[in-house]
C-alpha cells in the first residue's frame, strides 16, 4: 500500500524463475579433538548434568503417574504430563548460549526447556543476583521451604529453587512459579527469561513474534526462541506468526536503526 | 521439537506432505528464514546452530527456521499406549539415546572421565528427587485452601501504568501540525448547535472521540504500538486512524498481513513482554480467525501468572452492517463468554473517547467493540459536549442516557438509537416515560444502577443488535430477574436480532430489532399500549415457536 513502492506490470510480467537454495541437513561435522578444544571441562560436566535433571525430573512424573510412586514416594498427580524424555539434548542445545534476555516460549511438552533454560541461566548469573532474586520472588515463597531443606552454595540453592519451583507448579501449589495456577502445560518464569508455554498447539507460534515486537520496537536486547513442535505446523496461527515475523517492512520501510527483521526464531 | 509426531498422527509420511519441516523456509522469503536441519539428539550441533543464529538475528536477517530433530520417547502422555509406533522404533532410538550417546562421546574423546560423569549424574539425580519431595509435602508445599478466591482475584489486574517506559515518545511531526488534529480542532463537539443539527463535515464524532484518546496514549506511553489490517495509509479501514499515518514512525503503526490470529497473538506476546498494544480486527465476523488468541491467549495469561503478568492490550473491532451475513455481526456475546476479557462497547462520542482512555490507561485485555452504524455520530446525551482535555469513563459502569419513571429500556450497542426512537413514540403516542440507560460495558459490569432504575420503574426492556439466542442481553436479564423479582411487574424482556443469517443491506429491517418491534414487545409481554396495534409477532406463541425451529 505505501505509495513508495511501486507496482510495475513490465516487472510483473518478466520472464523468469525462483531461485531456491540448498537446505542444509545435519550439516554439522566437527572432530573430536575439535569439540573437546571448544568447551571446558566444566561447561561439558554442566551440559550433561542438565540433561540428566531433566530425565530425572520427568522420569519421576512418568514413574508416578504409571505406577503411582517414585522410589517409595507414592503420589497421586492428578494433572496432565506431556514428556519429553528423548529430547533433552535439544533442550540443553537451546539454552546452553542463552541469556535471560533471550526470551523462550514453549508448548504444552516444554518442562525440559524450561529446566534447560533455568539452569543455563542460574549458571550465568552472580551469587548476589540470584540471592536477590530468590529473596524477592514472591516475599521468599519459594525460595523458604528450599532453604530449610538444603544448606550449601548459592548456585546449589538456586538449582533445588528452580527444580523444586516448577515441581510445585505441576502439583498446584501455593509455592509453584506461579502459585501453581499455570501447571505443567503453562509454566514459566519469566525473570530467566523463560516465557508461557502453550497448552494450544502451535499457540506460541502466533505470541513469539509479537514479543519479538517488542524488543525490535523498544530496542531490547535478546532473541525470541518460538519452541513448538512439528506437528505444530500444520496450524494456521503457526502460519501466520511467520508470515508477521518475515514481513518485508522490516526491512524495506522501518527506521534502519531498528535492523531489519524480526529479532525472532522458530523451531520446529 | 522436531519429534516426529503430533500426539500419534505422523508429519512425516502421514498427515503432512513437507518431509523436512526445514523446507517451510524456502517458501517464506528470498533468505529461506536461514533454515536448515539440525541433529537434535546431539547437544553440540544444536548449540553450534544457536551460535550461528544469533548472529544472523543480530545483523537484523531474522527471522530463522530451526528444523531440530528429537525423539520422544516417552508416550504423548502418561496413558499412551503407543498403538501408532511400533516397539522396534522405539527401541532403535532408546538404542541412540542422546544421554547415553553424549557420555559415550564425551569418554571418548576426553573430554570429562566417566567416573565424574557418573558422581555428577548421582548428585543431580538426588537432587531432582529431594525437590520431588519437598514439593509433595503438603506442609511445606500447600495448595489454596478450600473457598480460596485466589484465582478470581488474578483474573485481571486492574492496574493503572500511565506508561510501560521513560523514555521520549517518537513521532514523525508536531502534534499541532497533524492535519486530524486541525480538524478537530475546527469541529462542533455536540450533534446540535442552536437546535439545528450540526453538519456532518463538522460535526465531532464517534471515531474523533477514539483517535483522540489514542493520540493523547501514542504521546504518553512511548512503548505503545498500534497494528492491523490497512491501519497505515488507508487510516483504517473506517478512517478511524486517518492522521495516525502521518504523526507516527512504521513501528508505532503499521500494516499487519491479513492474519487476524498473528495480530492479537502479537499483541498478546508484545504485551507479555511489558509494553502496550493496540490491536485491531477490521470486523467483528473475523473473530473466528484469531478465536484461539482471543479465547484462550488473551484471556488466559494474567491469571495463569497468578496476577505478575500484565496483559495492556486494546483490541478494537468494528461491528459491521448492511454487508451481509459474514460482516454484519455482533458477536460481543462470544467475547462476554469468556473470562479474562473486559468487554466494552461505547456507542457515543462522549462514551468512545472516555472509555478508550480508561482501556489504554489499565493493564488488563479490553476487547473494544465500535459499531459502524455510528461511526459518523455526533454527541447527543451530554449537553456540553465532548471535552477537549482528558478524562476517563469507568469500564465497569452503565449510563442513564435519558431519565424516566415508567419503563426502562436497556441497551448494549447502537441499539441504544433505536431506543431512543421507540421512548420517543413511547411518550408521544402513550405518555409513557421510559428511561434509557446504556450498559456501555458488559464485564465487568455494575448492577447497582440497573437495579435503582427497576426499582423505580418496575419493568425492563433489554435490546441490542447481536441475535437474540445468547446474547449479552440475555445474562443481563437473568441477573436482573434473580435481583430484582420482588420490583418487577413483568420478567425482563430481551430483544436482539433474530436468530438468522444477516441479510443484504435492503433486508435488514427484517433483522435487527426496530423500533416497533420494541414497542411490540413491551405491548405483548410488559405493558398493554392502549390501542397499540402490533406491526411484529412479539408474541411468547411465536418466541416457543421459533424456539421450537431453531430459528
Amino acid at each position: 500500500m505505501p505509495k513508495s513502492i511501486v507496482i510495475d506490470p513490465k516487472q510483473a510480467f518478466a520472464r523468469g524463475a525462483i531461485k531456491l537454495s540448498d537446505i542444509p541437513v545435519n550439516a554439522y561435522q566437527r572432530t573430536g579433538e575439535q569439540e573437546r578444544a571448544a568447551y571446558s571441562p566444566e561447561e561439558f560436566l554442566a551440559i550433561w548434568q542438565d540433561m540428566c535433571a531433566i530425565r530425572q525430573f520427568e522420569t519421576i512424573l512418568n514413574e508416578i503417574k504409571t505406577k503411582g510412586a517414585f522410589q517409595g514416594l507414592a503420589y497421586n498427580h492428578a494433572g496432565p504430563a506431556h514428556l519429553s524424555i528423548g529430547q533433552e539434548a535439544a533442550a540443553v542445545g537451546m539454552a546452553f548460549s542463552l541469556t535471560s534476555d533471550d526470551h523462550i516460549y514453549g508448548s504444552h511438552r516444554s518442562h525440559g526447556e524450561i529446566l534447560a533454560k533455568g539452569f543455563s541461566t542460574i549458571r550465568q548469573w552472580s551469587d548476589a543476583q540470584l540471592l536477590d532474586l530468590m529473596r524477592t520472588y514472591r516475599d521468599s515463597a519459594l525460595l523458604a521451604p528450599v532453604e530449610k531443606a538444603y544448606q550449601g552454595t548459592v548456585k546449589g540453592l538456586a538449582l533445588r529453587f528452580f527444580i523444586y519451583g516448577a515441581y510445585s507448579e505441576l502439583f498446584a501449589r501455593e509455592t509453584g512459579f506461579n502459585r501453581g495456577l499455570g501447571g505443567s502445560m503453562h509454566a514459566f518464569f519469566t525473570p530467566f527469561g523463560i516465557y508461557p508455554n502453550n497448552a494450544i498447539v502451535g499457540g506460541s507460534g502466533s505470541i513469539a513474534p509479537g514479543a519479538a515486537l517488542f524488543k525490535r520496537v523498544n530496542r531490547k536486547p535478546g532473541m525470541v526462541v518460538c519452541n513448538i513442535g512439528d506437528a505444530s505446523f500444520g496450524c494456521g496461527p503457526v502460519w501466520e506468526g511467520i508470515t508477521f515475523s518475515a514481513m518485508d517492512q522490516y526491512r524495506t520501510l522501518w527506521d534502519a536503526s531498528l535492523g531489519g527483521g524480526l529479532p525472532s526464531f522458530s523451531i520446529a | 521439537m522436531n519429534n516426529f509426531y503430533g500426539m500419534g498422527g505422523q508429519p512425516f509420511g502421514e498427515t503432512m506432505g513437507v518431509q523436512f519441516i526445514a523446507r517451510i523456509g524456502a517458501g517464506v522469503n528470498p533468505e529461506q528464514m536461514h533454515a536448515e536441519r539440525v541433529n537434535g539428539y546431539d547437544p553440540l550441533p544444536v548449540i553450534d546452530a544457536f551460535r550461528r543464529k544469533r548472529k544472523l538475528l543480530e545483523e537484523g536477517r531474522g527471522p530463522v527456521l530451526l528444523d531440530t530433530i528429537t525423539y520422544r520417547i516417552s508416550g504423548h502422555s502418561p496413558s499412551d499406549a503407543s498403538s501408532y509406533r511400533s516397539k522396534e522404533e522405539v527401541e532403535r532410538w532408546l538404542e541412540a539415546d542422546s544421554i547415553r550417546a553424549f557420555r559415550k562421546k564425551m569418554v571418548e574423546i576426553g573430554a570429562v572421565p566417566g567416573d565424574v560423569l557418573d558422581a555428577a549424574k548421582d548428585s543431580i539425580d538426588t537432587a531432582v528427587f529431594e525437590m520431588f519431595r519437598l514439593a509433595t509435602d503438603l506442609e511445606a508445599s500447600p495448595r489454596v485452601g478450600p473457598g480460596s478466591e485466589l484465582v478470581g482475584s488474578v483474573m485481571f489486574s486492574n492496574r493503572r501504568i500511565e506508561k510501560f517506559d521513560t523514555r521520549q515518545p517518537e513521532f514523525l511531526q508536531d502534534l499541532s501540525q497533524n492535519p486530524r488534529v486541525q480538524q478537530i480542532k475546527g469541529k462542533v463537539r455536540t450533534a446540535m448547535q442552536g437546535g439545528k443539527p450540526v453538519p456532518k463535515m463538522k460535526m465531532y464524532n464517534v471515531r474523533d472521540g477514539i483517535f483522540e484518546a489514542l493520540l493523547y496514549r501514542f504521546a504518553i506511553d512511548p512503548t505503545m504500538a498500534a497494528f492491523g489490517e490497512e491501519n497505515r495509509d488507508w487510516g483504517g479501514a473506517f478512517a478511524v486512524y486517518r492522521g495516525l499515518t502521518e504523526a507516527l514512525p512504521y513501528h508505532r503503526l503499521f500494516n499487519s498481513p491479513i492474519s487476524e490470529a498473528a495480530i492479537v497473538g502479537a499483541a498478546v506476546g508484545y504485551a507479555l513482554e511489558g509494553g502496550r498494544v493496540v490491536a485491531e480486527l477490521m470486523y467483528a465476523d473475523f473473530m473466528g480467525r484469531a478465536g484461539d488468541e482471543l479465547f484462550n491467549q488473551l484471556s488466559k495469561w494474567q491469571a495463569m501468572s497468578a496476577g505478575q503478568l500484565n496483559m495492556p492490550v486494546v483490541l478494537r473491532i468494528s461491528v459491521g452492517a448492511k454487508y451481509g451475513a459474514q460482516h454484519s455481526q455482533d458477536w460481543t456475546a462470544l467475547a462476554h463468554h469468556i473470562p479474562g476479557l473486559k468487554v466494552v462497547y461505547p456507542v457515543t462520542p462522549y462514551d468512545a473517547k472516555g472509555m478508550m482512555n480508561a482501556a489504554l490507561a489499565g493493564t488488563d485485555p479490553v476487547v473494544f467493540f465500535e459499531s459502524q452504524k455510528v461511526y459518523d455520530y455526533g454527541e447527543m446525551f451530554v449537553e456540553q459536549g465532548v471535552p477537549e482535555g482528558y478524562y476517563e469513563i469507568d469500564l465497569s459502569e452503565p449510563s442513564i442516557k435519558r431519565q424516566g419513571k415508567d419503563l426502562t429500556i436497556m441497551t448494549f450497542g447502537p441499539a441504544l438509537y433505536t431506543a431512543v426512537a421507540a421512548a420517543h413514540d413511547l411518550e408521544k403516542r402513550f405518555g409513557i416515560s421510559a428511561e434509557l440507560i446504556d450498559l456501555r460495558s458488559a464485564n465487568p459490569l455494575n448492577y447497582e444502577p440497573l437495579v435503582a432504575s427497576i426499582r423505580k420503574t418496575g419493568k425492563v426492556l433489554l435490546v441490542c443488535d447481536a441475535v437474540e439466542r445468547g446474547c449479552v442481553m440475555q445474562t443481563v436479564a437473568a441477573t436482573l430477574t434473580q435481583l430484582c423479582f420482588d420490583d418487577l411487574d413483568a420478567p425482563p424482556v430481551v430483544l436482539g436480532s433474530r436468530n438468522w443469517i444477516t441479510p443484504a443491506a435492503e433486508l435488514e429491517t427484517l433483522f435487527f430489532p426496530q423500533p416497533a418491534w420494541l414497542l411490540d414487545a413491551i405491548h405483548e409481554r410488559i405493558l398493554p399500549l392502549k390501542g397499540h396495534h402490533p406491526q411484529t409477532n412479539q408474541t411468547l406463541g411465536e418466541l416457543v415457536r421459533r424456539s421450537g425451529l431453531g430459528v
